[in-house]
C-alpha cells in the first residue's frame, strides 16, 4: 500500500488540476450496462478496498477511526465545491455553445445575404448612376 | 471478460500498488463486486457506519471528478469556439459591412441627386432606364437625430418632454 492512497485524491483544489488521463478497468461478464453505473460501483469497491486496507494497518481502532473521520470531513469539504465547479462549467460551457451557434447564424446569414444583396443594390445604384449621368448630359446639350 | 469501466489513471493507480500481484481483471472484478457489496449494504462496516459513508461519499467525489476532469477538453473547446465566432462576427460587422454600407449610402445619395437635377431639366425620370426599386433596397441611410444647435437647445427640449420643470 502506498503511503497514503488518499493523498491528491482530496486536496481542494486537486480535482481541477487531476490529470484526465484515463484507463479501461476490465470488468467481468455480464455486469450491468450503464457506464456510470459501473463507474460507481468500481469507485465504491475501489474506496472500500483503500479504507480496508487503512484499517487494517492503523496501530489502533482508535487510530483508524481518527484517520476516517479526518478522511470523511475532507471529503465532506470536498463533495460541495466539485458539485458547484462542475455545474458551474456544464452550465457556462452550454451557455458558450449557445452564444456561438447564434453568431454563427448571424455571421452566415450576414455572410450569405446580407453582403451579397448590398453588392446587387451597389451595382444597380452604379447602373443607374450611369444612366441618369447621360440623361443630365443630354439634357445639357 | 470483455467487458469494462474507464475511471481516472491515477485512481486506478492509487488501489494497484495495494495490490501488486493482482492482474488487471481480477483486480477489476472485486472492486466491482466490492461495490455491489458496499451498496446492497452486505458489508459489514465497523465504527459505526463511519466507513460506509465515507466510501458512499469518496466515490461520488470520484464520479463527479472523473466528470470534471474528462470534461476539461470540452469545456476549452467551448470557450474557443466561442472566441472563434466572436472573432468571425467582428470581422464582418467592423470590416465587411461598414465599407459597404457607407459605398451604397454614398451612391444612393447620388441617385437621388442626378435624379433631381434631371427632374430639374424637365427630364422625365422615369423614363430612364435601371429604375431602382427602393423597397427592394437595403436601407443604409442612417437615421440621423434630432440635431439640436446647443445643450441649453437640447435641455429646453428635455424639459418640454418630461414637464418637470428646470434641469439642474
Amino acid at each position: 500500500v502506498a503511503e497514503d492512497p488518499f493523498v491528491g485524491f482530496l486536496e481542494d483544489p486537486d480535482f481541477i488540476n487531476v490529470s484526465p488521463s484515463t484507463l479501461t478497468v476490465p470488468l467481468p461478464r455480464g455486469v450491468g450496462a450503464d457506464q456510470g453505473e459501473r463507474r460507481y460501483l468500481v469507485y465504491l469497491g475501489l474506496f472500500d478496498l483503500l479504507t480496508e486496507q487503512l484499517v487494517e494497518e492503523a496501530d489502533t481502532s482508535e487510530d483508524a477511526k481518527a484517520r476516517l473521520r479526518d478522511l470523511h470531513g475532507a471529503v465532506l469539504s470536498v463533495e460541495g465545491p466539485l458539485r458547484f465547479a462542475l455545474f458551474e462549467k456544464g452550465v457556462q460551457s452550454e451557455s458558450q455553445d449557445l452564444r456561438s451557434r447564434m453568431r454563427d447564424r448571424e455571421s452566415a446569414v450576414t455572410a450569405r445575404w446580407l453582403v451579397p444583396r448590398l453588392q446587387a443594390d451597389i451595382h444597380a445604384y452604379r447602373r443607374r448612376i450611369e444612366a441618369l449621368e447621360r440623361a443630365v448630359g443630354d439634357a445639357d446639350g | 471478460m470483455g467487458e469494462g469501466v474507464e475511471i481516472l489513471r491515477v485512481d486506478w493507480e492509487r488501489v494497484r500498488v495495494g495490490r501488486p500481484e493482482a492482474t488487471d481483471e481480477d483486480l477489476g472484478a472485486e472492486l466491482y463486486r466490492r461495490g455491489e457489496a458496499v451498496v446492497s449494504d452486505r458489508e459489514p462496516y465497523l465504527h459505526d457506519g463511519l466507513r460506509r459513508d465515507l466510501v458512499l461519499r469518496a466515490a461520488l467525489v470520484a464520479v463527479h471528478r472523473f466528470s470534471y476532469a474528462t470534461s476539461w477538453e470540452r469545456f476549452k473547446e467551448a470557450e474557443a469556439r466561442e472566441e472563434e465566432s466572436y472573432r468571425r462576427h467582428a470581422e464582418l460587422a467592423a470590416d465587411v459591412l461598414p465599407p459597404l454600407k457607407a459605398e451604397a449610402r454614398m451612391l444612393r445619395a447620388r441617385v437621388r441627386d442626378l435624379e433631381a437635377q434631371a427632374v430639374g431639366r424637365g427630364v422625365d425620370v422615369e423614363s430612364i432606364e435601371h429604375q431602382i426599386d427602393w423597397r427592394r433596397t437595403i436601407a443604409v441611410d442612417t437615421p440621423s437625430g434630432p440635431g439640436y444647435e446647443t445643450p441649453a437647445a437640447q435641455r429646453a427640449r428635455i424639459r418640454e418632454i418630461f414637464g418637470r420643470g428646470e434641469l439642474r
